[in-house]
């Protein structure tokens, strides 16, 4: 990646809002992230932290009303997504840009076999004729590691198991080759065994297609085994983002040690857990200053009035959204 | 085991449990056309002040066994012994003391409450149900005793569900399990539907709870970290069956059924630098369905170890004198691990 | 300040629906119904002007005399030379067959239309909520058979089933009347009820109270009951109208009440023949009739909507 090559996916001081009838609330306020060809990027945040949402404004899929975007940009290799007239945007949803959900079941028409839905992709949008796009099918479903792509590809969603209905919904989301695929939740609800499979499954592709990949997800581990990089969002905005060695090892945000110090981990067993006060915010009501200063256990009055800046951290590209960034950062990981 | 745990009558005790929920075909004839084999020959036993770990994935029947344990449930057949008592030849009023010394905490903070029921009321009503457990003039204060001892703010008491936090909803459900001061608490799932920096609140709280009320407790969990964080004895099912019990150590350093490992294996660890390497321990497929398991070993359709032999169905017992059962013929030992 | 504290918590729901990251987190919405109803009907003038009207019939209703006294000039006295003279000063919707006045008589009309309105959807809703509670609950065999019973009760005709029963009875008055709504009446509450509880006696909480040793007394009033019966709540609402316009169906056609006795039907069955020279005989029952009616339906309508968090 060379300084004048724009990078693939740049997400700016991304923000939405939800105007109600009863008020307006802001689920994503300043969130801004990068994501370069072949790479993995968590977007790693709890229930309302707006994760989803910032997805769907990169997709395209927010209605208006009653979400707007009232500030910030999206490029995709330097080209504005918001700006973009809504038919060049709707294109390249699906051939540049797609989107791996959460739940595949509901994510799949129930009413069409697996091979009509893979297979209209490619009718669609490549003009292709029913067998040729069949066949195209149950090449995408081999590439998927479905076992009997050819027999199973007339089958409808609700004869796979949850393991294979995902890897339904990634072989959809990679037929057209796009540059950058999001996947938000991809395996929350499934199984760690079956999880894994689907991890390990998404890196090969990976592999094969250089695509950028953008992982949404709450889960620590999933972050720590598959991301190259890591953005850290509370309240709708970022607040850590770093490679993922480093943020692991020395995070600059308390709510980042926070997390780390609270989950169990298999590998340090029977020690004690130091969870964060408090629950996260409502969308609706998010915290004056720093949204997370009424958990931290290091907040001081400043904290309640000032939103804090950026801080760029000794190591590249960790930039830390805390008044005592570099103290949290030196500390060391317990 | 201690000894001493050993001496001491079992609080809660399963042999060979087993429900199969029958399907049926047609509408207005109903034929019984098969059985999902929820759960399938189950033996367990919980000593008191003991925490025991249930791991399985989702249709591996932990829910239902949870069920059954609780006696909310019938057996298809086995039975279950809590105190010493059979709670399904009890009279519906026996059955009700017994009830006092075991209680459940649900998954689900945002549907175990009832949403038209104050706080106070929540954790008040095991007292309107056993007027006997508590004096009425006294039962106002108790109701805040517990309040505070799940980490709640007593005045707090007339406000709704929908006004608590999913972590504090979830304390809710704890003081409300304890309300009658159970010897075991069954906790189902416990802080799964809550957010990653509140689960941890959650998990302290069980464990102070377990250790200052010498509470003995049944903790189901999909979670292997959640179950390794809490249990000094962990049971692991796999489609209707356990597989392999042990104590914590066993299970996490010397696993010995293959299914185990696997768990352990697809387990992400929370480190980038311990990324998983090893892929020859992931599994390949997906978990059959429990309508129609394999015939012998159940998890042979997965087990990479898998030969002729797992077409019987091993039995869970100990080899080489280590308290340490499995259901497998080919267990894992150290000169094969 | 408390009312914009208000607002955010009502809002939150509905964001917590569009941003739903892990669980949305449904009671939460659930719970704040109660509220978040009346914040969402106070907002639509179709209520207000729903409720002012059912107000004023409900008045009319009670207290007749003193409506009629109040709009009409000796508004008791009936002189055959009137007869279905037109509106006038002092008679603003002029006289009926009898020569009554007829805004008068119109608003006499009044009692039994909102009488047999609320009282078959009391009753029907009474008997919805028990049978309901009773089926959802136990099941088996009592619920088998009760759903069987409101499947043919289900599939009887209004009209003609109403007017098979009410030939039976020869007074035809409105004690007849309500029985004979009723019975015809009950079968889609009680069916709703029904599905309300058995998707209610799974619910978590009732486990928990199940758990905690609660007898089925206890678990059905406590716990169902109050969660299960706000869809009942509103259909009852928009069957008030539909009982209304029911009765007076029956009324017109000759099965209902009888003459000496008032009612909206009677006075639009006296009409009929008289339509073409004098329509106010039509119009004004036919207005009152119809406002009332729609409001209660429109009022249901509202109803509904302010309880579905779907329509949100």
């Amino acid at each position: 990646m060379s300084a004048d090559t724009p990078p693939l996916l740049e997400v700016d001081d991304l923000c939405v809002e939800f105007r109600t009838r009863r008020g307006t609330i802001r689920a994503v306020n300043g969130l801004s992230y990068t994501l370069h060809e072949g790479e993995t990027l968590a977007l790693l945040g709890e229930s309302g932290s707006g994760k989803s949402v910032a997805a769907q404004a990169v997709m395209g899929l927010l209605d208006t009303p009653p979400a707007h975007i009232t500030r910030g940009s999206v490029r995709l290799r330097g080209e504005d997504l918001l700006s973009m007239p809504p038919e060049h945007r709707r294109a390249a949803r699906g051939t540049r840009v797609s989107m791996i959900f959460q739940d595949a079941l509901t994510a799949l028409n129930p009413v069409l076999t697996v091979g009509d839905q893979l297979s209209e992709m490619f009718r669609v949008h490549r003009g292709e004729g029913r067998k040729a796009a069949l066949a195209r099918a149950v090449a995408l479903m081999d590439r998927v590691r479905i076992p009997a792509a050819a027999r199973r590809v007339h089958d409808y969603p609700h004869q796979f198991s949850g393991g294979m209905r995902q890897r339904v919904m990634i072989a959809m989301a990679l037929a057209l080759d796009p540059e950058v695929v999001i996947a938000d939740e991809p395996t929350t609800a499934l199984d760690v065994t079956v999880q894994a499979q689907i991890m390990r499954l998404l890196k090969q592709l990976q592999d094969e297609t250089r695509m950028g990949l953008l992982l949404i997800t709450h889960d620590l581990g999933v972050v720590a085994q598959a991301a190259d990089r890591i953005t850290v969002m509370y309240a709708g905005r970022t607040v850590e983002s770093a490679g993922a060695e480093d943020l692991y090892t020395r995070p600059g945000h308390p709510y980042t040690r926070g997390l780390l110090d609270s989950v169990p981990r298999l590998d340090r067993m029977g020690k004690p857990l130091v969870p964060i006060n408090g629950a996260p915010p409502l969308p609706s009501s998010v915290p004056t200053g720093c949204a997370f200063h009424p958990r931290c256990p290091r907040a001081e009055p400043r904290c309640g009035r000032e939103a804090p800046p950026y801080h760029t951290l000794s190591t590249a590209g960790h930039r830390s959204a805390c008044h005592f960034a570099e103290e949290v950062h030196r500390a060391p990981v317990g | 085991m201690p000894p001493l745990a050993e001496a001491a009558p079992p609080l809660l005790q399963a042999t060979a449990l087993t429900r199969h929920f029958p399907i049926t075909e047609g509408v207005l004839l109903k034929r019984r056309t098969g059985a999902v084999r929820a759960v399938d020959g189950v033996d367990l036993t919980v000593h008191p002040a003991e925490t025991l770990g249930i791991v399985g994935e989702s249709g591996c029947g932990k829910s239902t066994l949870a069920s059954l344990l609780m006696a909310l449930d019938r057996p298809t057949s086995g039975s279950v012994v809590i105190d010493g008592q059979d709670p399904f030849s009890l009279s519906s009023r026996e059955l009700r003391t017994v009830r006092r010394r075991v209680q459940m905490v649900l998954q689900d903070p945002y549907t175990s409450l009832n949403p038209r029921m104050t706080a106070g009321q929540i954790v008040g009503e095991p007292f309107a149900i056993h007027p006997e457990a508590v004096r009425k003039a006294d039962r106002g204060r108790r109701v805040d005793e517990l309040l505070e001892t799940v980490g709640l703010d007593p005045t707090h008491r007339d406000r709704y569900p929908h006004q608590f936090s999913g972590g504090q909803r979830q304390r809710l459900g704890i003081a409300r399990a304890l309300a009658l001061g159970p010897r075991l608490l069954l906790c189902d799932e416990p802080v799964s539907a809550l957010d990653v920096s509140v689960q941890a609140q959650v998990l302290n709280l069980l464990q102070e709870l377990r250790r200052d009320l010498r509470l003995a407790c049944v903790f189901i969990s999909h979670d292997l970290a959640v179950v390794q964080h809490l249990c000094d004895r962990i049971a692991v099912m796999y489609l209707g069956k356990i597989v392999e019990t042990g104590t914590r150590e066993q299970i996490y350093t010397t696993p010995r059924h293959p299914y185990t490992r696997a768990l352990l294996a697809a387990a992400p660890v929370p480190d980038p630098r311990r990324r998983a390497a090893d892929d020859e321990h992931l599994l390949e497929g997906d978990l059959p369905s429990p309508a129609s398991p394999p015939s012998g070993c159940r998890f042979r359709t997965r087990c990479p170890h898998a030969r002729e032999q797992c077409l019987v169905e091993p039995e869970l017992r100990t080899r080489d004198g280590a308290d340490h059962p499995t259901a497998c013929h080919f267990p894992i030992t150290r000169r094969n691990a | 300040m408390t009312e914009t504290t208000r607002t955010l918590e009502a809002t939150s729901g509905a964001a917590e629906d569009t941003a739903s990251d892990t669980t949305p987190p449904p009671s939460r919405q659930r719970a704040s119904l109660g509220k978040d109803a009346w914040f969402e009907l106070r907002r639509r003038p179709t209520v207000w002007a729903a409720l002012i009207t059912l107000l004023l019939m409900t008045a009319m209703a009670l207290t007749p005399g003193a409506f009629t006294s109040l709009l009409t000039e000796a508004g008791d006295r009936c002189d055959l030379a009137d007869s279905k003279l037109g509106p006038s000063a002092g008679h603003p919707f002029g006289f009926d067959l009898q020569g009554c006045d007829y805004l008068a008589q119109v608003i006499r009309g009044t009692r039994p239309s909102l009488l047999a309105g609320l009282a078959v959807t009391a009753a029907s809703l009474l008997i919805a909520v028990v049978l309901g509670l009773l089926c959802g609950f136990y099941g088996g065999r009592l619920d088998a058979l009760v759903s069987r019973i409101t499947d043919i009760f289900f599939g009887l005709p209004f009209v003609l089933g109403a007017t098979v029963i009410l030939v039976a009875f020869p007074d035809h008055g409105l004690g007849a009347m309500i029985l004979v709504l009723t019975v015809l009446g009950w079968t889609t509450m009680t069916r709703i009820m029904r599905s309300q509880v058995i998707a209610l006696a799974d619910a978590d909480y009732v486990r928990a109270a199940r758990m905690l040793g609660a007898r089925p007394v206890r678990l059905m009033l406590r716990h169902i009951l109050p969660n299960a019966v706000t869809p009942v709540i509103v259909v009852a609402m928009l069957n008030v109208g539909a009982v209304i316009s029911g009765e007076a169906t029956l009324d017109f056609l000759g099965v209902g009440l009888q003459y000496p006795q008032v009612s909206w039907g009677l006075q639009l069955n006296a009409a009929q023949a008289f339509v073409l020279d004098h329509p106010h005989l039509l119009l004004f029952p036919a207005l009152f009739l119809s406002a009332t009616v729609l409001s209660f339906i429109l009022l249901g309508d509202a109803l509904r909507d302010a309880f579905d968090p779907r329509l949100k």
